[in-house]
């Protein structure tokens, strides 16, 4: 059973900002591979960002978060983007994304 | 001319120079308003990775060589470089914390705590000479002996190129900096500073709150 996808409008806006192309492919990734399995071939990030994770396609970076995890961390509206009121346990929030740099390229 | 080498690192060892270069700017603030340069900070490094490797601790992982000043690697010129490009030290001649390099120290608090070994090295090296000057820990560290075909010699007898400290194999390494998948996420986030802040600010939005069912690329 997949994953139903909730996204913000920032989230909208940031995905319709992305390079031509990208935007379908990143959509696709979203709903083909992330709803499947959220955990899969995704990393949890920390510090300010406890809670929500990280899932790469290519060159871009969706930060989201399980809305289920959220609850069972006890994280839920500790901060406006940890609101979950409404969603199913079951869902992923899509909060931000955007092209990455690789970081690794500035020093040999 | 003498072609000093770069030497060639994983991404992980690049991630934990970075971090622990950030750590020991921090930490040398925290206990003197005394000049740091890049001189100065390259034979802290040099002094604190060479305490590691006595130890078996990998930390740093930066290659040193004999050059004018004394024990110099070319990669913590790119690291501070890469430092200031991220906004997480200031740039000019006097290295120090920006807000946002001293929040990133706060972060990661727990992964400092977690690889105390490695930072007490650190530790010791800044709690020694940070209220010393740039000339004063030159002077200490060219009377370090290291080892030296047919014996061991001082750095400033052993001529210009030479290899003085290499970085611990992974092999001989009890104890390293470890960095979990999670954190090395998050720090690779913090280093992409463009990314990191329009994340921050999209984060701090009230709109954040609210969530509609995802339509996708229409």
């Amino acid at each position: 059973m997949s994953y139903e996808a909730y996204s913000t409008d920032d989230f909208d806006k940031a995905l319709r900002g992305l390079p031509k192309g990208e935007t379908k492919r990143v959509s696709d990734a979203i709903s083909e591979r992330l709803c499947k399995d959220p955990r899969h071939n995704t990393k949890l990030i920390s510090a300010s960002y406890r809670g929500l994770r990280s899932f790469r396609i290519g060159s871009t970076r969706v930060i989201f978060l399980i809305v289920g995890a959220i609850r069972a961390m006890g994280l839920e509206n500790r901060a406006a983007h940890l609101d979950c009121e409404g969603l199913p346990d079951r869902a992923i929030k899509l909060l931000f994304v955007g092209l990455r740099e690789d970081v690794y390229e500035w020093s040999p | 001319m003498i072609q000093i080498p770069q030497n060639g690192r994983t991404e992980d060892e690049r991630l934990s120079d970075f971090l622990l270069l950030l750590y020991m700017i921090g930490t040398h603030h925290r206990q003197s308003r005394r000049y740091l340069g890049i001189t100065k900070a390259d034979k802290f490094v040099f002094l604190a990775e060479k305490r590691m490797i006595d130890n078996c601790v990998q930390g740093f992982d930066y290659d040193f060589y004999r050059w004018n000043f004394g024990p110099l690697s070319p990669s913590i010129y790119a690291d501070i470089e890469t430092l200031q490009k991220t906004s997480m030290v200031t740039r000019g001649a006097n290295i120090q914390l920006t807000e946002r390099g001293r929040k990133t120290l706060e972060d990661c608090g727990s992964l400092f705590e977690a690889n105390q070994v490695v930072v007490a090295c650190i530790d010791e090296v800044v709690r020694r000479f940070a209220t010393k000057t740039t000339e004063q820990v030159a002077s200490h560290v060219y009377e370090v002996e290291i080892e030296y075909p047919m014996g061991s010699k001082k750095i400033r007898d052993i001529p210009r190129g030479w290899e003085l400290l290499k970085k611990l194999p992974v092999q001989k390494a009890t104890r390293r900096f470890d960095i979990p998948e999670s954190w090395k996420e998050t720090l690779e986030l913090l280093l992409d500073i463009e990314y990191a802040d329009r994340l921050d600010k999209t984060l701090t939005q009230p709109s954040a709150a609210g969530a509609h069912p995802f339509g996708g690329a229409d």
